[in-house]
């Protein structure tokens, strides 16, 4: 059984590293990552975003299944990563050293 | 850099120069004994935000905050009545704390740990074992209040025991334009949370002036900055003393991200469904004496309140403000992706406030330097010195002298 919806099982590959639980365990793994495992998430989300929110949205937050969380959960760790990507760029690197002293307490997705 | 700007006022004006152009003296920005006037003559004395009503939503509904400036741990409640109330965490028969192991629950009554004593929502004792032993009444034996209030959704406390204002005085003219924001009407909210090395007033003027944004926001500050106003500089300024007010400017050739287009154009459908729009309110930047700071963006409607804990050393708490639970993967997306960018925005800034800290530390300076457009940070030292300069006129009147 596939862990995300068909139409986005070319993904698959993305689910363990980036299909995490929570607000601030998104955060902190986005501060974790490689540059090349930032870039691998962006590269191949970044087409889908619109497509796959569309999607979840067809379906609703309260009938999803686990491979349709295990896609927001990577919508939500894009969600940190394109901020690497699209604003920080070679920045990331000094600002990750800074961004674990505000620590996220509470988000409607769960903290 | 081009030091002019298309949009931005030239010189200073009459209400900005009558607040003077000397140096500020620094040593009220890392003494302890200056720190220690400004609890007793302000932060005792003055309503601070102490979280939103969207925290007490229920009858029973409480919530624990610390404010280490007074020692103090509170316990604010939603009674039965509706009413919300603040009180000290503190069991009048010793003095042990009632709650010490939650910030935030629901309770029908709240019970020390120690021996029991057990209190209503409303503060008063409900039973004690073994109460006949003691040489008490129980009307005398209630949870010691605070004086709280309520405005734009926001909770204050006064922890002097009659407040010389009420609430709605103190913000005068700044409430009706809280009421316009999304936050009034707010009922969840992201939060994070950060403790710096520097003093209250070091961390909180470095989000009351724009000169920095270009240089330490550099990246992520494309929105606030442009070759119109290369420094970001508010539209104008607005004194309703001891509080203050920017009108932001934005930089209208900003070119957003996709992904920023996709989050920010759902929370702005979001936002006109709920009824919000642009209005004087949600344009206004609101600094709040002595230390909230309140914008009712549409996008990222947001507070930030700066809690000092010693001379050196103080609290941040920023939340972003929603109305509505998370109704679509569109929205959850978006308030993930708003959160987000607004912390690594704040991110940004916290190195050079330690490091303006520790250079203020050295004693090295007499005095520090405010320009045209650092007017708030001027504003707000003047309000503080007035109030420190008459606690310690009072005090050397009746006992003999301050802190010092």
């Amino acid at each position: 059984m596939s862990n995300l919806p068909e139409p986005f099982s070319d993904l698959e590959s993305l689910v363990p590293l980036w299909a995490i639980e929570g607000s601030a365990a998104r955060a902190a793994k986005r501060d974790s990552s490689s540059a090349n495992e930032r870039q691998e998430l962006f590269t191949a989300l970044h087409p889908r975003l619109s497509e796959a929110l569309e999607y979840l949205d067809q379906i609703g937050l309260p009938s999803f299944t686990n491979a349709d969380q295990n896609l927001m959960n990577l919508l939500l760790s894009y969600a940190h990563v394109s901020l690497a990507v699209e604003v920080q760029g070679e920045d990331e690197a000094k600002l990750a050293i800074w961004r674990p002293k505000m620590q996220l307490t509470r988000t409607p997705a769960g903290a | 850099m081009n030091q002019s700007s298309s949009v931005i006022p030239e010189k200073a004006s009459a209400e900005e120069l009558a607040l003077g152009t000397d140096p500020i003296p620094a040593g009220p920005y890392f003494q302890e004994a200056w720190f220690l006037d400004e609890v007793e003559a302000i932060f005792k004395k003055t309503w601070i935000n102490i979280g939103h009503r969207c925290e007490l939503p229920e009858k029973g509904s409480y919530i624990v905050r610390e404010l280490e400036f007074a020692n103090a741990s509170l316990l604010i409640v939603r009674g039965t009545d509706d009413c919300i109330r603040a009180f000290h965490n503190v069991c009048p028969h010793r003095g042990t704390q009632l709650i010490s192991d939650t910030r935030e629950g629901r309770a029908g009554t709240f019970s020390c740990p120690y021996h029991r004593w057990t209190f209503n929502h409303d503060g008063s004792l409900r039973a004690a074992p073994d109460f006949q032993r003691f040489y008490l009444d129980k009307s005398q034996c209630g949870l010691t209040e605070v004086a709280t209030d309520q405005a734009a959704g926001m909770l204050y406390v006064n922890l002097d025991k009659k407040p010389q204002q009420s609430l709605a005085d103190f913000l005068g003219a700044l409430a009706p334009l809280m009421e316009e924001t999304i936050i009034a009407k707010a009922d969840n909210f992201s939060e994070y949370v950060y403790e710096i090395d520097a003093n209250w007033k070091v961390t909180y003027d470095n989000f009351q002036e724009n000169y920095h944004l270009t240089f330490v926001h550099p990246r992520s500050g494309g929105a606030t900055s442009g070759t119109d106003n290369p420094f970001g500089y508010p539209l104008a300024y607005g004194f309703q003393d001891p509080h203050r007010t920017q009108t932001i400017w934005t930089n209208s050739e900003y070119q957003p991200s996709n992904t920023m287009m996709t989050a920010f154009s759902s929370l702005g459908r979001k936002a006109a469904q709920t009824g919000f729009m642009d209005t004087t309110g949600t344009k206004q930047y609101f600094a709040v004496f002595p230390s909230l700071f309140m914008f009712g963006s549409l996008m990222q409607p947001f507070t930030h309140q700066v809690y000092p804990i010693s001379a050196t050393r103080s609290r941040g708490v920023i939340r972003i403000y929603w109305i509505g639970k998370d109704d679509s993967a569109s929205i959850r997306f978006a308030r993930e992706y708003a959160m987000a960018s607004a912390r690594d925005i704040h991110s940004e800034d916290f190195s050079i406030i330690e490091a303006g800290q520790r250079g203020l530390n050295s004693g090295a300076l007499s005095h520090i330097h405010y320009q045209q457009q650092e007017v708030l940070c001027r504003h707000l030292f003047e309000q503080v010195r007035q109030r420190v300069d008459a606690y310690r006129n009072q005090l050397i009147a009746t006992d003999g002298g301050p802190h010092s």
